[in-house]
């Protein structure tokens, strides 16, 4: 009964636990220092009204030249000020909170999306998977950004339908991995088992299929919410992304660009913002990758 | 070979005729109304409605989906709404060149940057060489590509006077360049990564190490065995990429001031121009579907695997 | 008391063609019954579609046609909460120890879920799962263990007290040994024996092993290129083999004390693809008796006198007989 056994397969994920995740913190410096970065950001977003020193959506007169020009750094103004004679470090870190929070809920809302259609399709089969499939490729032959653009524009710019079609158009390709690591755990004998002892549908995806494909989800969650503020971003900068007056970083720049022969800070600011955000997010998305689920694909 | 075709085809129409359904659906179950934005916030209920009967508005859904796949059939992508008289069609081949320029540029700077620098990186990987692309290569995809578009405009057009600020005139390559850098920038990083993590795995096969035992020098191995294996995959890539820039980059268009096909549409959909909306999605995923199709038959070609 | 009775059982795999759909026939017109209480042991090399009857008879895999009655119901026909409550009728036990436990739950917690399918509330799970474990001879303590932490006689112990959890009649063992060291094999089968004594339960037990089924099979079927060439009981076949496939099956196993006379691989060449459309007998290429008669008809399986069934033209012919 204490036979050794013969052959260890090797096992589906190895336990994961914190200590685990830690340990190859230390050997990574990229990926401490993008955590901690997230972290400060995550802080700088919540603590955002504790940290400007104006409000961010006040104008000032004092904020502007005798011109009209937006001012620079200093002169009671950490980061100079916009072409509106708004405090620009005010409007970067209530900026944060916008960007971070249309990111993370995009995302979120695609990798549910993504989870749904490609375990139902991939356990499922038939025609069920067919149809899914199908309209993925459909989704997927979109123009992302484009598609975007249109759909804003006709359902109005807002935060929500920012957040609501990112979400439409960034689940296919999480659909189409969990899709293929589904066929092949539908294969394993544990899975066959659970259908053999006569379990709901519903509970061999939710107990037996799902836990295994935790790693796979989280990590592309993780590089998603990177993407998914880059296309907020690029909505906000062409003017159908998060409304003004609430400021987002791609929003900023392109309030900056017309300026930024006389005032570069205003692209300089919110682009570094982004680039550091973007940045980080992608740093953890490949820690985790290499943490968790080594065997994934890379993703654009 | 004719098996392939048969199979492939097909599969490609229906995705774009879901395509067309889609956008179709998307653009005009939408609240907004194009005759209320022509007609001017002034205008009289009366006008407004004669306005919806001109444009056909007023007909149920169904139909006018109907009455948009005929026209389609015969090539005809609807009128304008904004710009009166002219066809959507027209329109878009129209501003086709020029994105079609940017896209072509867009691409050879994707390969000419990103396998270079791959190889350079997988050549002795951990090293130094190796780190500094990693991270070159991870800043550039998270860099916004407007973000990058201003700032070369504003430190090689605006402080050293290099190139043209903005706009589309003779001699046309220079107002080019910097767009198709720019659009190339995010590709070519990933392709430096592709490229790298591709080379090592083909540096570690059985008969790449063989080669090596046969005593046959590294920049040979390197080259030669390697980097064929490589390339394939990135060559699809490429071919899919230049179907997706082909349909416009609106992003990088409206940072330079290009009248391309993007640009045409961002215009559009400020004025609510639906078939102008409706007609670029159209050719853009067009170009998308059928940039993959010769992709899989170029693949088809060269590993009769593929084929099945 | 016959328990399962399976008639012309036929199963198909779709092949992807381009235009037109090809199928595989990996088993074809397959019949056999067992009795409760008995073991009937399914034999034949990879690919003879012993686990394709399996799957089929455990609808993992939809049969293309024939019939499958357990406990005097057709199988073959039930769908969705039919199919599921059926399910606790017949219960399978699988080849790799590695790979049929789910490895995110606790050994018990994988035992749990089948008594979740028999809807036993949670509450009284947890003993009946211990009372499981002692019954296939682990300590219940092992239940808050993850399998990783079980060597392979233990796990393969844990699917067994899986399959029993919802009280089945019949136990399909799909090689359910054929992964463990010898000793723990031999602890497994006489676990397995034990079982069948106390609650009568029906086997179908899978092995490329002929070994294996001598110890535990009350009937052999041998099958080859997804048909049954000889059929019989345990004593019959293992004694007097009529067909040659058998006989060269059975001159594999490796003798105690037979040393370097015994000829091994006794079956030369390969088995045809399983797709190779074949009239005749489909073990003719191979098979050292073959005549005229072998490549052109296909030998029905006909029974002898005392009941032993074999397809074969040149039934009871030994080799080196003139045929």
């Amino acid at each position: 009964m204490t036979a050794p056994p013969i052959a260890e397969a090797v096992p589906l994920a190895a336990p994961t636990g914190l200590r685990r995740a830690l340990g190859s913190l230390r050997h990574d410096l990229p990926a401490l220092i993008s955590i901690l970065v997230l972290v400060l950001l995550a802080l700088a977003a919540i603590f955002a009204p504790l940290l400007a020193s104006h409000p961010p959506l006040q104008t000032y007169q004092e904020g502007l030249a005798a011109n009209g020009a937006p001012i620079g750094p200093g002169h009671g103004f950490p980061l100079g000020t916009d072409p509106n004679g708004r405090d620009v470090l005010a409007r970067l870190l209530y900026g944060a909170r916008v960007s971070l929070t249309i990111g993370i809920l995009a995302n979120g809302l695609a990798t549910v999306f993504g989870v749904l259609v490609g375990l139902t399709a991939g356990y499922l089969g038939g025609w069920v998977e067919t149809i899914l499939m199908r309209l993925t490729d459909v989704v997927m032959s979109f123009p992302i950004l484009l598609f975007c653009i249109a759909l804003i524009s006709v359902t109005g710019p807002s935060e929500r339908n920012v957040v609501i079609v990112i979400a439409l158009i960034y689940w296919t390709t999480l659909a189409r991995i969990i899709r293929s690591q589904v066929l092949s755990l539908r294969e394993r004998e544990f899975v066959v088992a659970a259908r053999t002892m006569g379990l709901s549908h519903w509970r061999i995806m939710r107990k037996h299929l799902f836990p295994h494909l935790v790693p796979t989800i989280i990590v592309y969650a993780t590089l998603g919410v990177a993407s998914s503020i880059l296309i907020e971003a690029s909505l906000s900068f062409l003017g159908v992304g998060v409304p003004v007056p609430t400021p987002s970083w791609g929003q900023m720049i392109e309030q900056g660009k017309e300026y930024f022969q006389i005032a570069p800070w205003l692209l300089f600011a919110p682009g570094v913002c982004l680039i550091v955000t973007v940045l980080a997010f992608n740093l953890a998305g490949d820690w985790l990758r290499d943490l968790l689920d080594p065997t994934a694909p890379e993703r654009r | 070979m004719t098996r392939f075709l048969l199979r492939r085809i097909p599969q490609a129409v229906i995705v774009l005729f879901g395509v067309v359904t889609l956008a179709f659906v998307l653009t005009h179950v939408v609240p907004g109304d194009p005759a209320r934005l022509i007609a001017g916030p002034n205008a009289s209920v009366d006008t407004v409605a004669s306005i919806h009967h001109q444009l056909g508005l007023d007909r149920s859904i169904g139909y006018q989906y109907w009455r948009y796949l005929v026209g389609l059939f015969h090539g005809d992508l609807g009128t304008s709404y904004a710009l009166q008289d002219t066809p959507v069609a027209s329109a878009i081949l129209r501003a086709l060149p020029i994105s079609a320029a940017l896209a072509v540029l867009g691409v050879l700077w994707e390969a000419l940057l990103g396998i270079p620098v791959g190889i350079l990186a997988a050549y002795r990987p951990g090293k130094l060489a190796d780190r500094v692309t990693t991270l070159a290569t991870l800043v550039g995809l998270s860099a916004p590509p407007f973000w990058v578009g201003l700032l070369l405009l504003y430190v090689l057009a605006f402080k050293f006077n290099l190139f043209p600020l903005s706009g589309y005139a003779a001699p046309y390559i220079n107002y080019l360049i910097l767009p198709s850098f720019t659009l190339g920038l995010g590709g070519a990083a990933w392709y430096a990564r592709l490229t790298r993590t591709n080379m090592l795995e083909a540096l570690r096969s059985p008969y790449v190490q063989m080669a090596r035992a046969k005593g046959m020098p590294e920049r040979v191995v390197l080259l030669r065995h390697c980097l064929r294996n490589v390339l394939s995959p990135l060559l699809t890539m490429l071919g899919m990429d230049l179907g997706y820039f082909l349909g416009g980059v609106v992003v990088i268009e409206s940072v330079f001031g290009l009248p391309g096909a993007g640009k045409l549409t961002f215009d559009a959909i400020g004025t609510l121009d639906v078939p102008m909306i409706t007609g670029a999605v159209l050719f853009a995923a067009f170009f998308i579907v059928v940039m993959n199709l010769l992709v899989d038959l170029a693949y088809a070609l060269v590993d009769p695997r593929v084929r099945r | 008391m016959t328990v399962v009775e399976v008639h012309d059982l036929t199963v198909r795999y779709p092949r992807r063609g381009t235009l037109r759909r090809t199928q595989l026939t990996a088993v074809d017109a397959v019949s056999f019954t067992i009795e409760a209480g008995r073991t009937l042991g399914l034999a034949g090399e990879s690919g003879s579609g012993k686990s394709s009857v399996a799957r089929a008879l455990m609808r993992v895999h939809d049969p293309a046609a024939g019939s499958v009655r357990v406990a005097d119901r057709e199988v073959t026909t039930l769908r969705g909460g039919a199919l599921r409550k059926f399910r606790a009728h017949m219960q399978m036990v699988f080849q790799d120890p590695y790979d049929s436990l789910n490895p995110r739950l606790t050994v018990g917690d994988n035992v749990a879920e089948a008594l979740t399918a028999a809807g036993i509330p949670r509450p009284a799970q947890v003993a009946r799962t211990r009372e499981l474990f002692e019954r296939v001879g682990l300590p219940a303590a092992f239940t808050g263990r993850y399998p990783h932490q079980l060597s392979g006689g233990q796990r393969q112990r844990v699917s067994i007290a899986r399959a029993l959890a919802v009280g089945p009649q019949v136990l399909v063992c799909d090689e359910a040994v054929s992964a463990l060291d010898v000793s723990v094999r031999a602890q497994i089968l006489n676990l397995l024996k034990d079982l069948q004594e106390a609650d009568g339960l029906a086997y179908l037990f899978i092995s490329h092993d002929m070994s294996t089924l001598r110890f535990i099979a009350d009937d052999v079927a041998i099958m080859y290129q997804g048909r049954i060439v000889e059929l019989g009981t345990s004593a019959e076949v293992f004694a007097n083999p009529r067909h040659p496939y058998t006989r060269a099956l059975l001159a594999a196993i490796p003798q105690p004390g037979a040393g370097r006379r015994h000829r091994r691989g006794v079956v030369r060449g390969e088995a045809p693809p399983a797709d190779a459309e074949l009239t005749g007998c489909a073990f003719a290429p191979r098979c050292p008796l073959a005549t005229e008669i072998c490549r052109t008809e296909r030998p029905p399986l006909e029974a002898d006198a005392a009941g032993h069934r074999a397809a074969c033209h040149h039934a009871d012919q030994t080799e080196g007989s003139p045929a």
